[in-house]
C-alpha cells in the first residue's frame, strides 16, 4: 500500500467516525433546538410553565416574554376578584352588568357563549353563571377554616341562572342584579389556546405549556412525544401517564384548590344540586385537540355521570380517564390508547 | 510502521475518545440520580440531591426537608400553608408550589414533563 493509498483510506476511516459522532449526538442536539424552561408564578392563580425547544436563548425570550404578556392580558380579562384601569375585565361587568347592559371585548364574549353552551349542554350541571355560589366557598376556602351555612348558599343559589345573562352585539347585561360569572373553569383552557396559537405564529412549534393543570403540547421533544403524568388522588405518585403530541391535556382533581375542616376535605368543584363540593370522582383527566373544550370538559365531566360525561366526550372527539372515589378508574378506549 | 500512521493511529484514537466522552455527557449526563430544584418567583434557587436527608431553608420563606428519597415543606410563612398541608413529592415531574411566596419545588430526572 502506497503512502498516498494509506492517505486516502485514513480519510475514508475519518469521515466515518465523524458520521458516527455526528449520529450518536443527534437526538440531543436535534434540529429543533435547545431547551429552554420558564415559570410564572403570578398568572390566574396558578402556576404556570413553559417549555419549548428553540434555536436560541433569544429567541426563547422573545416568544417567552410575548407569552407572558398575552397570559397577563387575559389574566387581567378574566379576573373576577380585582378591576384594573381601563380595562372592562369580568371584575368590573359583575359589578355593573346587573345595573345597565356594558361593553366587553370579544374574549369576554366568547367565554360567555361557550358558558351558555356547556349550561345547555349539561342541564345547568356545568355552570360558569354560579359565581354567587362559587364565591360563598371561596371566602371560606381563602379564611381556610368553617364552611359556609345552608340559608347563605341556598340564598346565592337563587342568583345562578344562564337565562338571566343577556348578550346582545358585544354588550352584557344581568336581568338578575346578584348574578355573577365565574370563568374558573373555562378561563385557563381558553387561555392557553389562545397563547399556545400565538407561540406557533411566533415560528416555535416544539413546545409544552402548563397553566395550572391545563396542558398544551405542540410537537415533539428529541428524544420523542410529551409524557404528561396523571396524579394517583389516593397514594403518592403517578397514577399513570399519557404520550401526546399536538394536544391538551387537562386535570379536575379533587385535591386542587381544598382545604380542610373538621377532619373534612372541601375542593372547589362544587355540585349546583347539593350546593357542596362534588363526591363521585377523585379526578378526571381529558385529552382533547382543542384546549378550551379540554378544560370546560374535565369540570363538566366532573359533575355528570360516566354516561352522560361519554356523550359529551363524543360531540367534541375527546378521552377521558375518571378516577371515582372510592378509586376505580373508568377510561375511555382512546385514552387507553395514549397511556 | 512509518511515523505518519503511527499520527494517524493517534488522531483516529483521540477522536474516538472525543465522541465517547461526549456521548457520556449528553446521555450518561442525563440518566443520573434524581435531584429536585427550587425556584423564587421564577428564578432559580437551587438544584439538590432527593437521595440526602436534609433541611433547606428557602430565604426565610419556607423550610424544605428531604427525608427518603422525598421532598416536603415543613414550615412557610404563607397563610393559606397549602404548601406545607401537600405530601411530599418524590416522583419526576412533581412539584409542591407555594404561590403566595412564589416558591416552586420541582422534581427533576427522567420521567414525565408535567404532572397533572
Amino acid at each position: 500500500m502506497s503512502v498516498k493509498d494509506h492517505r486516502k483510506t485514513l480519510l475514508k476511516s475519518l469521515i466515518l467516525i465523524f458520521i458516527c459522532a455526528a449520529l450518536v449526538s443527534a437526538p440531543a442536539c436535534s434540529s429543533s433546538g435547545s431547551k429552554f424552561s420558564v415559570t410564572y408564578t403570578d398568572l390566574f392563580d396558578t402556576v404556570t410553565e413553559f417549555t419549548a425547544y428553540c434555536s436560541s436563548v433569544s429567541k426563547f425570550n422573545e416568544v417567552s416574554d410575548a407569552l407572558q404578556a398575552e397570559l397577563l392580558r387575559l389574566h387581567r380579562l378574566f379576573d373576577i376578584y380585582n378591576e384594573y384601569d381601563g380595562i372592562t375585565n369580568l371584575a368590573y361587568l359583575n359589578r355593573t352588568c346587573g345595573d345597565s347592559p356594558q361593553k366587553a371585548g370579544k374574549e369576554i364574549i366568547e367565554l360567555i357563549d361557550l358558558g351558555l353552551i356547556y349550561c345547555e349542554k349539561t342541564d345547568g350541571k356545568m355552570n360558569i353563571f354560579a359565581g354567587a355560589v362559587t364565591s360563598v366557598w371561596h371566602k371560606y376556602r381563602q379564611s381556610g377554616s368553617g364552611i359556609p351555612t345552608d340559608e347563605e348558599l341556598k340564598e346565592a343559589a337563587k342568583h345562578i341562572f344562564a337565562q338571566s345573562v343577556k348578550l346582545d352585539n358585544g354588550t352584557v347585561y344581568f336581568t338578575d342584579k346578584d348574578l355573577k360569572i365565574d370563568v374558573g373553569a373555562t378561563a385557563k383552557g381558553y387561555a392557553s389556546q389562545i397563547a399556545s396559537q400565538m407561540i406557533k405564529s411566533m415560528g416555535v412549534n416544539d413546545f409544552a405549556l402548563n397553566i395550572g393543570g391545563n396542558v398544551v403540547v405542540s410537537g415533539q421533544k428529541p428524544d420523542g412525544l410529551w409524557k404528561i403524568g396523571v396524579q394517583d388522588p389516593g397514594g403518592d405518585g403517578l397514577y399513570t401517564k399519557v404520550k401526546v403530541s399536538d394536544i391538551s391535556v387537562v386535570t379536575s382533581g379533587d385535591y386542587q384548590r381544598c382545604y380542610e375542616y373538621n377532619g373534612k376535605k372541601y375542593h372547589h368543584i362544587i355540585d349546583l344540586i347539593t350546593l357542596y363540593p362534588a363526591e363521585n370522582y377523585s379526578s378526571v383527566t381529558v385529552i382533547c385537540k382543542d384546549a378550551a373544550a379540554a378544560d370546560a370538559l374535565s369540570t363538566a365531566l366532573f359533575l355528570v355521570s360516566v354516561e352522560e360525561g361519554e356523550a359529551l366526550l363524543k360531540q367534541y372527539d375527546a378521552e377521558a380517564l375518571w378516577i371515582k372515589s372510592d378509586g376505580t378508574p373508568v377510561r375511555t378506549a382512546g385514552f387507553s390508547a395514549y397511556e | 510502521m512509518n511515523k505518519t500512521v503511527l499520527r494517524n493511529a493517534i488522531l483516529i484514537v483521540s477522536i474516538l475518545a472525543l465522541s465517547a466522552s461526549l456521548f457520556f455527557i449528553f446521555y450518561a449526563g442525563r440518566s443520573a440520580g434524581i435531584s429536585f430544584e427550587i425556584t423564587v418567583n421564577g428564578k432559580l434557587y437551587g438544584t439538590y440531591p432527593l437521595d440526602t436527608d436534609m433541611t433547606i431553608d428557602v430565604d426565610g420563606l419556607c423550610t424544605v426537608q428531604v427525608k427518603n428519597c422525598a421532598v416536603s415543606v415543613t414550615d412557610s410563612t404563607c397563610s393559606g400553608k397549602d404548601c406545607v398541608h401537600h405530601k411530599p413529592v418524590s416522583t419526576a415531574g412533581e412539584r409542591i408550589i407555594c404561590l403566595p411566596n412564589g416558591v416552586v419545588i420541582r422534581v427533576l430526572g427522567e420521567g414525565v414533563d408535567f404532572v397533572l
